[in-house]
C-alpha cells in the first residue's frame, strides 16, 4: 500500500544481540491506535511484560513520531517516548520536541523500539537505511552538550537524543535532551538509556514524506497559516516565548522576594540573557531559547532551553538569588541530564528537614545552607552519587524507604514531586491531573481552559469545550461540581483534557498554549485525513484517544497501580506560608477551600467520567469491552 | 517569478529560527512531497544563526520568501 504521513515502518534494535529489524505497521492498528502515543501504547502493551524491572535488559524504550511530523503542518515536531520509568515504576509517556521526530520520519520510520543491553557504550545511528550501533566509548563521561556537538560535527544537521553523566550513573530521575534543548523522559529515561549503555540516538533523514491529498492539504494549511499570521499576539510570543505567560514574577513578589521578582522579567531576559530565538521544524511561533550570560563570573556561558522560564523557575529556590546563578545552576543540571524540577525540590525538602533538626549533618554529610554553592554541590553529589547524593539519586521512593517518617513532608505523587502547587495556582485540571496521571505528578496532559487564568468566566469555557471535541452530553456534568460555587468540576473536565492531549500527541502536534489554541478536534481530523488518506470522523479520533488513555491505564494496573496511588499530597490540605500570606488549597474560582471530602468527590467524578470503577480507579470490564481492550487486562 | 535572480533575495540569517518552512514549501512545490533535503533552498539549522543557501537548481519562484514567517528572507525592492 501507499504510505502517506505515516512511513509505515517500525525500527527495532536489540542492543544485546545487535540485531536490527524493520517491520511494517498494521493498517488496522493505525485505525485503532492512532500515531505517536496511540501506537506507542499498543507497542508497550505487546512488548513490556508486567513487573519488568525498569533497569533491566527486558525494559523497552519506544519512541514514536506521529503522522503529521515531517510535514509543514504547523507545530508538528513533537515526539513521544514510552518505557517503564525507574523513578516511579510506572509505564509512562514523555514528550520531546526539536528536530529528532522530523529526521526520524524523513529517514523512514514512525517508531523506534529499543530492547536489551549493549555490553559496551554505544550510540544508535539512523541515517535513512544506514542503521548502525556505533561505539560511544569516547562519548561516555561527556555531558549532553559535548555529546550532541560531537555527533553533529560528524553528521551535520541531525536530530540527537543524548544522556549526560546523570543517566550514565543511573540517577533515577535523570532524563535525556533532544538537540541539547528539549527535556525528554521525566521519571528516568536517562537512567534507562544509561543502564542499556546507550549514550545517544542520532538520526538524519532524506527520504521525504508523501501526502495523500496534496490539494486538500495545502488548502487547509494556507487557511490555518493565515489565522496564525494574523494572530495579534504572535509577535509577542516570538519575542518572549513562555515568559509571556508565566506568573513567576508575581509569585516571587507575593512572597516578598522583590529583588528576585525584579530580575525575573522581560527586561532581564531581553537585555541580559536572550541570545537567539529558534524553533522546532514547522513551527510558526518559535519559542526556544539560546541564553547567554553576558557579565559576571559566568560570563560567556550559553544554555539551550525550551524556555527561559526553566532557569527562571529556580528563583523559587531559596538557594538562588540572581539570574546568573539561575542560568548557571540550570545549565549544570541540563548538561548532566538531571531533572531541574526534582533537584530543587529535593534541596528544599532536605533544607527544611535540616532546619527542623530532623535531617542532621551527620546523616547527610553536608550543611544544608540556602546558598548557590550548596545547590551546585548537591547537583554534583547527585550526579556522581557521592555520599548522601547516592541516596538522593535514587529519588523520593528510596528516600521514603530509608526514612519513612519523611512522607508527611513530601509533596510527591507516585514518586514524582509536584510541578504545580494548587495552593498557589488554585485547582485547575493541570493541578488535578498530577494526582491521576499514571506517570505521577506531571502537568503536560492536563491542559484545559483552566490553565489560562484562574477564575475566568464560565461562559468562556464552552467554545473551548467544542474545540476540544468534548461531547455536548458531558457539558452539564462538567458544570456540576461538588459545590455549586466551584463552577467547574475539574475531576470531570480532566478526563477530556487528557483525551485532547492524546489527540494532539497522536499526531505529533505541539500542545503549548500558543499552538494548541489554533487546533480543534475537527481541524486535526481534517489534516489527518488529508495527510494520510484515511477517512476518519472527529468522533473516531476522540474514541481512539480514549482507547489510548485506557490502555495506558491498563498497563499500569498490570503493574499494581490503582486508586490507592492517586493520592492528593497531605501537604496540600495544610496552609502554605507564602511571604506574609497563608495560602489555602482552593478551587479554581477561589471561593471554596478544598477539603479531603471534596477532593475525594472530585476523584470519584473523574473515574465516573472515565467509566472506571470508582472504588478501585480501574477501567471496568464494560469500558474495556466498549473500547476493544479486553485482551490487555 | 521563475527566472528571477536569487541575488534579489536579501538574507537576514539573524532572523532565521531554523523552522525549515521554506524548505518544506519548496520541496512540496517541486517534488510533490515534503523532502526538505531536496529543496532548492537549504538551511543548516544547528548553526547559530542558521546558514541559508540556494542550490543552482533554484527557479527563483520566491515561494520560500512568501512563506517565511520570521523575516529571514526578503525580496529586494523592485525585485518581483
Amino acid at each position: 500500500m501507499d504510505w502517506n504521513g505515516y512511513t509505515g515502518n517500525i525500527l527495532t534494535i536489540n542492543l544485546t544481540s545487535g540485531k536490527i529489524s524493520v517491520e511494517k505497521e498494521n493498517v488496522a492498528d493505525l485505525r485503532t491506535f492512532i500515531g505517536g502515543i496511540g501506537m506507542n501504547c499498543k507497542l508497550a502493551a505487546d512488548l513490556i511484560k508486567p513487573k519488568t524491572d525498569p533497569l533491566s535488559p527486558e525494559n523497552v524504550i519506544i519512541i514514536g513520531a506521529g503522522p503529521l511530523i515531517g510535514t509543514i503542518t504547523p507545530g508538528s515536531s513533537r515526539i513521544i517516548g514510552i518505557s517503564k520509568f525507574p523513578a516511579t515504576g510506572a509505564i509512562a509517556n514523555s514528550c520531546g520536541s526539536m528536530s529528532f521526530g522530523y529526521h526520524l520520519k524523513q529517514a523512514g520510520f514512525d517508531h523506534v523500539v529499543i530492547t536489551g543491553k549493549a555490553d559496551h557504550p554505544v550510540y544508535l545511528k539512523i541515517y535513512d537505511d544506514d542503521i548502525e550501533l556505533c561505539s560511544a566509548e569516547k562519548l561516555w563521561g561527556r555531558d549532553i552538550n559535548q555529546t550532541t556537538d560531537s555527533l553533529r560535527a560528524q553528521y551535520g544537521d541531525c536530530g540527537v537524543i543524548a544522556i549526560g553523566q546523570a543517566g550514565e550513573n543511573l540517577v533515577l530521575f535523570s532524563l535525556a535532551l533532544v538537540d541539547k534543548t528539549s527535556t525528554f523522559g521525566r521519571g528516568g529515561l536517562g537512567a534507562i538509556m544509561g543502564f542499556k549503555n546507550l549514550k545517544a540516538i542520532v538520526t538524519k533523514g532524506t527520504k521525504g514524506i508523501d501526502i495523500a491529498n496534496p490539494t486538500e492539504f495545502m488548502k487547509l494549511y494556507e487557511k490555518l497559516l493565515e489565522r496564525i499570521r494574523n494572530y495579534k499576539h504572535r509577535d509577542n510570543w516570538i519575542k518572549l516565548g513562555m515568559l509571556r505567560n508565566t506568573p513567576l514574577a508575581a509569585m516571587l513578589g507575593a512572597r516578598g522576594e522583590r529583588k528576585k521578582a525584579k530580575q525575573c522579567n522581560e527586561r532581564t531576559y531581553l537585555k541580559k540573557l536572550k541570545k537567539y530565538r529558534f524553533a522546532c521544524p514547522s513551527c510558526p511561533i518559535g519559542d526556544k531559547d539560546l541564553l547567554e550570560i553576558k557579565e559576571g563570573e559566568y560570563s560567556g556561558l550559553t544554555n539551550y532551553t525550551s524556555s527561559v522560564i526553566n532557569p527562571f523557575s529556580l528563583f523559587l529556590s531559596k538557594n538562588i538569588n540572581t539570574y546568573n546563578e539561575a542560568v548557571k545552576a540550570f545549565d549544570e543540571m541540563s548538561r548532566y541530564g538531571l531533572d531541574s524540577i526534582t533537584v530543587p525540590a529535593l534541596i528544599d525538602f532536605c533544607s527544611e528537614l535540616y532546619n527542623r533538626g530532623i535531617l542532621t549533618q551527620e546523616m547527610s554529610g553536608i550543611e544544608w545552607k540556602r546558598d548557590f554553592n550548596t545547590f551546585i554541590k548537591v547537583i554534583e553529589m547527585i550526579t556522581k552519587r557521592e555520599g548522601f547524593g547516592n541516596l538522593l539519586a535514587d529519588g523520593w521512593k528510596r528516600i521514603l524507604e530509608v526514612y519513612e517518617d519523611f512522607e508527611k513532608d513530601m509533596v510527591v505523587i507516585k514518586g514524582l514531586e509536584q510541578v504545580f502547587d494548587p495552593r498557589m495556582l488554585r485547582l485547575g485540571t493541570m493541578e488535578f491531573e498530577q494526582v491521576v496521571n499514571p506517570k505521577g505528578a506531571h502537568v503536560a496532559s492536563g491542559g484545559s481552559p483552566t490553565y489560562l487564568s484562574p477564575g475566568r468566566p464560565l461562559d468562556m469555557f464552552t467554545p473551548h469545550f467544542y474545540r476540544m471535541g468534548i461531547p455536548e452530553s458531558a457539558f452539564k456534568r462538567i458544570f456540576s461540581p461538588p459545590r455549586k460555587e466551584m463552577g467547574i468540576n475539574v475531576g470531570r473536565l480532566t478526563r477530556y483534557a487528557e483525551d485532547w492531549y492524546t489527540v494532539l500527541t497522536s499526531q505529533g502536534l505541539c500542545a503549548r498554549a500558543q499552538m494548541n489554541r489554533f487546533w480543534g478536534l475537527e481541524s486535526v481530523t481534517a489534516f489527518y485525513n488529508a495527510v494520510t488518506g484515511f477517512d476518519l470522523q472527529p468522533a473516531d479520533l476522540r474514541l481512539a484517544a480514549e482507547r489510548t488513555w485506557n490502555l495506558l491505564k491498563i498497563l499500569n494496573v498490570r503493574e499494581g497501580f490503582s486508586r490507592k496511588d492517586d493520592k492528593f499530597p497531605a501537604q496540600w490540605f495544610k496552609p502554605m506560608q507564602f511571604g506574609e500570606m497563608k495560602l489555602n488549597f482552593q478551587d479554581f474560582y477561589g471561593g471554596i477551600q478544598i477539603t479531603p471530602e471534596i477532593a475525594t468527590q472530585l476523584l470519584d467524578d473523574y473515574y465516573d467520567e472515565r467509566g472506571w470503577d470508582i472504588q478501585t480507579g480501574i477501567p471496568t470490564s464494560q469500558k474495556l469491552k466498549e473500547l476493544g481492550l479486553e485482551k490487555y487486562l | 517569478m521563475p527566472g528571477e535572480d536569487t541575488s534579489k533575495i536579501i538574507l537576514h540569517e539573524e532572523n532565521c529560527t531554523g523552522c525549515r518552512i521554506c524548505q518544506f514549501i519548496c520541496s512540496f512545490t517541486y517534488f510533490k512531497k515534503f523532502i526538505p533535503e531536496k529543496a532548492h533552498i537549504q538551511v543548516v539549522t544547528h548553526k547559530i544563526p542558521p546558514v541559508i543557501s540556494f542550490r543552482d537548481s533554484c527557479t527563483h519562484c520566491l515561494k520560500c520568501v512568501n512563506h517565511c514567517l520570521y523575516g529571514a528572507l526578503e525580496l529586494m525592492e523592485g525585485g518581483q
